[in-house]
């Protein structure tokens, strides 16, 4: 299997809701319909085999974009499936760590360093950020003052 | 000198305390303590309690998280003790002087909670294990000539 | 009744500060709790303040042990992202100092496993041993941690040939100490009983958790991205995946202990196959627009860096995730149901790197002698013990 062949079998299944795909040798990456995100990354999970490695988050100002990056390890490939998130008061999203329980940890450091919500993650704990930064601050975002920062 | 500097001097119990390093100096600290470099040969020893520490070993830019146990650390070790800030992240936070969550250096930290601690730095991005105990030997020496 | 016990944020056991929370019934453990964090620096929002010819300098500080992992992984991540060629050679450089790397942490690990479980002849050992390695990356990079090789395109500095051959009987005598460390550790009666059967992943949870690295492999997972994504020379040496099946803290030891002896064989075979000739960088001009993504197998388990670019000169979005923040949740999976006393070899068993999970001064001594003369004394102290002519210093010197 490669980008491409991987990219039919899913198109085979999912049509034109899976958007505008970019692909290289060993590289895809997709955008698809939002409706149909969780029914792609449990295909791309339990059918193909796909091992998430983890879930960036972009800061594009207005609006956020979660990257998923799945690896298929014996095929040698990477699939990244994009999901932007609007950003208003309260960013949402569903979590996948019910399905995939190695997404929980990666959900949280979401969490608290853009202050995205992911419904439904099992422990919406405090994992990494300190004590003395407020529940509102969210230090990786491009807008967080650093420069007016307490210190302590 | 008086004779708890001598004591102090003669055997220093080392206690390790990583501020948010980069695990570098923590493990060139560890190499003192194996046998190609064996701080032991001057009565140096890692100890796992503060109370029983002479000489705490701060590694680390201080984060934000680890400053207030830090401070509790200083409050519970058994005084006199020293404070040896290990690498240049601890000296003066080095590579980290502009991230958001590094609130050291460890010299601001200990200043700020009481002025007498005596702090030694010995810089490095890691300092070799030579430079440690290099650096120990010095601190000791001149802890000869301080009232504790 | 469940008793909860604290353990950290500083204690004995570990470098590295973290906190967990072991709620025990009796002996045994039915639920455990972690705060990190302590170690955040906020590396990633400092890299989009950096060019990206400064960034390898900042992410070598990520982790000091895979000092070699993270600018790999970042640079493979850049090079994806501006289609950027790697000269053959810089590949052979890269690939060498990744596998001295691995045979240095893996050693380490081997140590401080010991002295988690208190057999402390173990942890002298393998710290005596690993001090050899050391000393060969210092006679190669200058360096003993925090080698500063890396560059997107190609590497810092060049390697030369005395330097490499005076390597070779060192490699030998790692060989033999490895070896015997390897029947030393299997052999032992008291080390089998506690490590075998103790906190078992099976093969499914491991995949769940996606887990990486020798811990993956120990459950029979036989992801390796030397292998599955040949980066550097791999595809060009002789070697194999190790793997085991079974799951215990006990396979993890073995999979460490044989990949030691792996890297070991690679690396002489670098030695035997680096051309001599040819440029270590190609100069990139600059990287476009676009997205990059880098993955490099650490010691630990799969370094993975994604890095997104303007056009300008600084990443506009760096990610790092490294291999400890999946490993590491695996505790929910192996420690449930063990003993309060296995609980601590389990937790380090995935080889926990919690830095990762998140120059210079000159100094004068007593005797007035410059500290940093000393050091590059050392350094060519070391090159004469290995039989290499003359050392940079001697030769600048000489100049």
């Amino acid at each position: 299997m490669n980008p491409s062949t991987f990219k039919e079998k899913l198109s085979g299944r999912f049509g034109w809701k899976l958007g505008k795909a970019k692909q290289n040798s060993d590289r895809l990456y997709l955008n698809p319909e939002p409706e149909i995100f969780e029914n792609l990354v449990e295909a791309i999970f339990e059918d193909h085999d796909g091992r998430l490695a983890t879930i960036s988050c972009v800061d594009e100002e207005n609006q956020f974009r979660l990257l998923y990056h799945f690896v298929f390890d014996g095929e040698g490939f990477i699939t990244t499936v994009k999901l932007p998130v609007e950003r208003d008061e309260n960013p949402s999203t569903e979590s996948i760590a019910n399905l995939i329980p190695g997404a929980e940890w990666i959900e949280r450091e979401i969490m608290e360093m853009f202050g995205i919500d992911f419904q439904n993650n099992p422990a919406k704990k405090r994992l990494l950020k300190a004590d003395s930064l407020g529940d509102k601050d969210f230090p990786y975002r491009k807008d967080f003052d650093v420069e007016n920062l307490e210190e302590n | 000198m008086n004779w708890k500097s001598w004591g102090i001097s003669k055997s220093p119990w080392l206690y390790h305390v990583n501020t948010g390093s980069c695990n570098n100096c923590d493990i060139e600290i560890v190499d003192c303590l194996t046998p190609k470099f064996d701080v032991e040969r001057f009565g140096g020893k890692l100890v796992g309690s503060p109370r029983h520490a002479d000489v705490l070993m701060v590694t680390g830019p201080m984060t934000r998280k680890s400053k207030p146990r830090f401070e509790r650390i200083l409050e519970a070790s058994a005084k006199p003790f020293i404070v040896a800030a290990v690498g240049t992240c601890a000296c003066s936070k080095g590579m980290f002087h502009d991230a958001y969550n590094c609130i050291g250096p460890v010299r601001k930290v200990t200043e700020a909670l009481d002025e007498e601690i005596m702090v030694l730095n010995i810089p490095g991005c890691p300092p070799r294990p030579e430079a440690i105990i290099d650096g120990l030997v010095t601190g000791l020496n001149q802890l000869k000539e301080v009232k504790l | 009744m469940a008793t909860t016990i604290p353990i950290g944020p500083y204690h004995p056991l570990q470098e590295e500060p973290e906190h967990y929370l072991l709620t025990v019934e009796e002996e045994e453990v039915i639920d455990v709790d972690v705060q990190i964090g302590y170690n955040h620096r906020g590396i990633e929002k400092l890299s989009e303040k950096k060019t990206f010819n400064q960034v390898p300098f900042l992410v070598e500080r990520v982790c000091g042990i895979c000092s070699h992992s993270h600018p790999y992984a970042y640079c493979l991540a850049v090079e994806d992202c501006g289609d950027i060629e790697v000269p053959e050679r810089a590949k052979y450089i890269r690939t060498l100092i990744g596998e001295l790397e691995r045979i240095h942490s893996h050693l380490l690990w081997a140590g401080l496993a010991g002295h988690f479980i208190g057999y402390d002849t173990v942890f002298m050992w393998a710290w005596k041993y690993r001090e050899d390695v050391l000393d060969l990356l210092e006679l190669l990079t200058g360096n003993r941690n925090a080698y500063a090789m890396m560059k997107p395109g190609g590497v810092q500095r060049e390697i030369k040939r005395e330097d490499l051959e005076g390597a070779r009987p060192k490699l030998e005598t790692l060989r033999e100490k490895s070896e015997m460390l390897y029947n030393a550790i299997l052999d032992d009666p008291v080390l089998k009983a506690r490590l075998e059967g103790v906190g078992v992943l099976p093969r499914e949870d491991a995949r769940a958790f996606g887990a990486l690295g020798p811990t993956s492999r120990a459950s029979g997972l036989p992801a390796d991205v030397r292998a599955d994504f040949p980066y550097g020379v791999y595809d060009e040496l002789d070697w194999k995946v190790i793997t085991r099946e079974d799951g215990d803290t006990l396979a993890r030891v073995e999979v460490r202990l044989l990949e030691t002896l792996e890297s070991i064989k690679m690396t002489e075979q670098i030695i035997d196959e680096i051309p001599d000739e040819g440029s270590i960088d190609s100069e990139p001009e600059n990287v476009p627009a676009g997205e990059g993504i880098g993955n490099y197998e650490a010691p630990r388990g799969e370094c993975f860096h994604y890095v997104q670019s303007d056009g300008s000169n600084r990443p506009v979005r760096h990610k790092i995730r490294a291999p400890t923040f999946m490993n590491f949740p695996t505790y929910k999976s192996t420690c449930k149901g063990e003993t309060v006393a296995d609980a601590t070899i389990i937790l380090a068993s995935v080889d926990p790197c919690y830095s990762c999970t998140e120059r210079a001064i000159s100094l004068k001594n007593n005797e007035d002698v410059d500290l940093l003369e000393l050091s590059q004394q050392k350094t060519a102290d070391l090159k004469q013990e290995y039989g290499v002519d003359k050392s940079p210093l001697e030769e600048v010197l000489d100049e």
